[in-house]
């Protein structure tokens, strides 16, 4: 579904990816992990297009999507809730979720995913008239991840969404990502500090490191592998 | 036009030929080149009409008269050059013309130190005529007597109770406003408050408002065009009604542009020949202005060179038969200069001991309207008048739109 | 009976509420796009002249009320091509002092266009009311003055419900607060660009119309407005709709208020002592900065 063909990306002249390889398919759960400054957000604002690749190229659905601008990425289905949140603090919760459906012309079928958000998080259904910017934390990683699947994604893209958060309401993420993995059947690639939940719940995993990929496995077995739980898992 | 120029700068001569006797010289400077040459060529237009009037009735005690032109790009260094290249080597025996007041306090300093008689024809800085300089003379009214019209009128005719000043905040505008205050004082009007406005603003509804409230008899308002267009529109939608008294420069095609009928009543002054047909003289002038350029209409630029020439030619009759010693004769000028008494295109000449003269003053003028079209119109002196003095009426009276 | 008070609280709001129109213009386009157009008062000063032509073609009410609509189609034309020929290559290659110097040089080529192809000569609209004046007693006022008054109240509500109802208004709210994340959700960052600036500058080409209505028409005029939309922007907090709204107003009554019970000479001060205080008191304006 997605392929990253061995792309370089750099921010002036400091390159932040060199070579970077990776590819999703179709229904998985992969999770890239890595340590700070290794360059995973850089990869998904390159795949989200806010980057451009210096080399390499990156295609979705078997089209390039290297050379199109943020809103052609999104409407042709890939999505990501990014880094920090980044909601709209001074629009209220309901037009949050409305920026979240910006491309999208069906009306009916946004009611519905409305409808589905405010299930799957009922204290957003509460809040929706209030100002993004007065939600705590937690409150405004799910508007974020809310926002992002009334994009009707394909492909959804989380950026950390456990960042920052209390243990228990960490829980709640996780346990609403697993949710959203299932019930919608939307294809996820997740960026994520914690290694464990991660490793446990994603089919596949890249590991990052400097702006490479140095390793690549299934899931469980990376969780075996020594390396990955020295520096990653605590053990 | 610029050929013209270079012309004069070369020190061409325009003579008139008069039977065979010598013409007496005498030398003109102004600012032929430059941004002022349009002004100038006015100043030249007027001297010309008087120079042909002058030499076609038989010259100055049968020599006739003969120009010779100075340029000084309105730069004094130019002109200080110019008088003297006219005073040394043309030898003529008095200076004329003028313009640009920085220009002519220094020409009439050299033309002083030299025992020549000068008068400045246009140029209103007090300066020229108040250091004393024995040989000076200007036909022009100085800055201070631009507004004697006015004072006049105040004393003769309104004598208001109470005033109110709201001027441009600016030399000009607080300049203005003392010697108004002066005249005030003198006629027993009572000062209610003074307000400013920068040049260049447009909202000046507080001001209108508060002026209001005080209900003065006389508002002073030094504005120019634009400024004082806008205050006569904000004072008729704030309900405001008082008598205007502006110094005259913003009466101007734009004004009544915008104006329309709105600044019916105001007030200002104006040394316009053409306005001022009921006099005789004036009238004539400005007949024989348009015989001589027919299609054109002289300006105060063209009366004042008309005049300065006519007080100069007018000196040389009475200075009687020349004896050929330049100094004497120069002298023998300036004694006659000093007693001059005619009646000319700006109105009676008469030089005060100081060389300045006292009898010209702008005419008082009122924007009246005419099927609902508004102009300006002589007021006052009675002998120039060409309308009488309407008291402001309230908005709701009014019938132009 | 009249009151001064009430008189100069009347003068004051009616300034303002030009002051308000002209100076939202200005501040979403800061606020989405981050540039501080110092040309902004020479936009109003292209409204007024398009008023001031359709006025003399067609004169009278159906004038009037088609010189607004002409004024913002016209200006809003105008601000797309100039942002599109202008600024959007700035937007990201340049600094913010390259931005300011383009703006300020696009401010001086303005003026002095207008005044090759106007004249120098001032000008004013005619009245459709004929002059009529309004006295209610306490205050007097011209009916053209309330009208223009209503006018500005009349599109500042339009607008306030397009930026909070409209799909794209809130798109333009969004990018304001956070450009990339808008970036993210789909949104056309430089649709959004230019349908900001054509509003923006088609606020500030009503505004003109509505200024040179009350006061008068020259090459020169954009410059006041452009100085009294800043000193708002800044009070109301950059990129703050409302916080510009508001201060339009609270500008348009504190210079009258000022001028009548402190000094006239200091009426045009006033603004900057208010915008000093406020800065030094409560930094990002009295209405908070627009976010990021
Ligand atoms: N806007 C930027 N300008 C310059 N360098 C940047 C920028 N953003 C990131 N970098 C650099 O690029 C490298 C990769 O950063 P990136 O944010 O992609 O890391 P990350 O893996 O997401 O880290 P974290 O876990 O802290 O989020 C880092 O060295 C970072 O300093
Ligand atoms: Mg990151």
């Amino acid at each position: 579904m997605l392929k990253v063909d061995n792309i370089t990306v750099a921010y002036g002249k400091a390159k932040a990816l060199h070579g970077v390889t990776l590819t999703v398919e179709q229904g998985e759960m992969v999770t890239l992990l890595g340590s700070n400054g290794a360059g995973k957000s850089t990869l998904l604002k390159t795949i989200s297009g806010l980057l451009k690749p210096r080399q390499g190229g990156i295609s979705f659905l078997g089209q390039q999507i290297n050379n199109l601008p943020p809103h052609k990425i999104v409407e042709l289905g890939v999505v990501q809730a990014p880094e920090g949140r980044e909601v709209f603090p001074s629009l209220s919760v309901r037009d949050n979720l409305r920026m979240g459906a910006f491309t999208r012309r069906d009306e009916k079928a946004v009611a519905r995913d409305l409808q589905f958000v405010f299930d799957l998080f009922p204290r957003l259904a509460e809040r929706r008239d209030q100002a993004a910017g007065t939600l705590s934390g937690g409150e405004a990683q799910m508007l974020a991840i809310a926002r992002a699947l009334l994009a009707d994604p394909k492909l959804l893209m989380l950026d950390e969404p456990s960042l920052g958060l209390a243990p228990l309401v960490r829980e709640d993420i996780f346990h609403v990502v697993q949710q959203i993995y299932q019930e919608r059947r939307v294809t996820i690639l997740l960026v994520e500090q914690n290694a464990k939940w991660a490793l446990g719940v994603a089919s596949r995993a890249y590991i990052m490191e400097n702006g490479r990929i140095v390793m690549e496995d299934l899931g469980s077995k990376l969780a075996e592998n020594e390396h990955v739980q020295r520096a990653y898992l605590g053990y | 036009m610029a050929l013209l120029a270079l012309a004069l700068c070369l020190g061409l001569t325009l003579a008139a030929p008069a039977g065979a006797a010598e013409p007496i010289k005498v030398g003109i400077v102004g600012p032929f080149t430059g941004s002022l040459a349009h002004n100038a060529s006015e100043m030249k237009k007027g001297m010309m009409l008087a120079l042909d009037q002058i030499n076609g009735q038989g010259g100055v005690n049968g020599r006739p008269l003969e120009l010779i032109f100075g340029d000084t790009s309105c730069k004094p260094a130019n002109g200080v050059a110019a008088a003297k290249k006219l005073l040394s080597r043309d030898k003529v025996l008095v200076l004329g013309g003028g313009y640009c007041s920085s220009v002519n306090i220094a020409t009439s300093e050299v033309a002083n130190a030299e025992k020549t008689p000068v008068v400045v024809a246009i140029a209103i800085s007090p300066t020229i005529t108040n250091r004393g300089l024995k040989y000076v003379f200007r036909t022009s009214p100085n800055s201070p007597m631009f507004l004697q019209g006015i004072n006049n009128w105040l004393a003769e005719v309104k004598k208001p109770k109470t005033v109110a000043f709201f001027m441009e905040n600016s030399d000009y505008g607080r300049d203005g406003q003392k010697i108004w205050e002066a005249q005030c004082k003198k006629i027993g009007a009572k000062v209610l408050d003074s307000f400013y406005f920068e040049i260049g603003d447009t909202d000046f509804t507080t001001q209108i408002s508060k002026l209001k409230q005080l209900k003065p008899d006389v508002t002073f308002n030094i504005a120019s065009t634009t400024e004082a267009a806008l205050i006569q529109k904000q004072a008729k939608e704030l309900n405001f009604v008082t008598q205007w008294i502006g110094v005259g420069g913003q009466f101007t095609q734009a004004y009544f542009k915008m104006t329309g009928p709105v600044s019916e009543f105001a007030m200002g002054s104006s040394l316009e020949p053409t306005k001022a047909m009921k006099d005789p003289v004036t009238a004539a002038f400005v007949k024989a202005y348009q015989k001589k350029y027919p299609g054109s209409r002289p300006g105060i630029f063209s009366s004042q060179g008309y005049d300065n020439l006519m007080v100069i030619a007018d000196a040389l009759k009475r200075a009687g038969k020349l004896s050929g010693n330049l100094a004497k004769d120069r002298d023998k000028v300036r004694d006659a200069l000093k007693a001059t008494d005619l009646k000319l295109s700006q109105g009676a000449i008469k030089f005060g001991p100081d060389g300045q003269v006292f009898t010209v003053y702008p005419s008082v003028v009122q924007v009246q309207l005419k099927n609902c079209q508004p102009d300006t119109y002589i007021i006052y002196p009675a002998s120039r008048a060409a309308a009488k003095y309407l008291e402001p009426t309230p908005w709701s009276k009014r019938q132009c739109k | 009976m009249e009151s001064l008070f009430l008189q100069q609280v009347v003068n004051g709001l009616i300034v303002g509420s030009v002051y308000s129109l002209i100076a939202v213009g200005l501040t979403m386009i800061f606020g989405v796009m981050r540039i501080s157009n110092f040309a902004h008062g020479d936009f109003s000063m292209v409204g007024a002249y398009i008023a001031v032509f359709l006025l003399a073609w067609v004169p009278g009410w159906m004038g009037w009320v088609g010189s607004l609509l002409a004024a913002a189609a016209g200006v809003g034309l105008l601000g797309i091509l100039v942002e599109r020929g202008v600024f959007r290559p700035l937007l990201t290659r340049w600094t913010d002092l390259d931005q300011i110097m383009v703006s300020i040089g696009l401010f001086i080529l303005m003026e002095n266009l207008a005044q090759l192809f106007f004249g120098a000569t001032p000008r004013t609209l005619s009245d459709p009311f004929g002059g009529v004046t309004v006295n209610m007693g306490l205050v007097s006022t011209s009916a053209m003055r309330l009208l223009c008054f209503a006018m500005a109240m009349v599109i500042i509500i339009v607008l306030e419900v397009y930026l909070n109802r409209a799909r794209m208004g809130v798109a333009i709210q969004a990018t304001a607060q956070n450009r990339t994340a808008a970036q993210l959700m789909g949104i056309n960052i430089n649709l959004i660009y230019a349908v900001t600036f054509a509003l923006g500058s088609a606020l500030a080409g009503l505004g003109g119309v509505l200024y040179g209505t009350l006061f008068a028409i020259y090459p020169t005029m954009g410059a006041i407005p452009t100085l009294k939309a800043f000193v708002v922007t800044i009070l109301g907090g950059m990129g703050n709709i409302r916080g510009a709204i508001f201060s339009g107003f609270i500008l348009g009554v504190a210079e009258t208020l000022g001028g009548t019970y402190i000094s006239m000479e200091y009426k045009h001060a006033i603004g900057f002592v208010i915008i000093i205080l406020v800065l030094l008191i409560i930094p990002n304006g009295l209405f908070g900065r627009s976010e990021k």
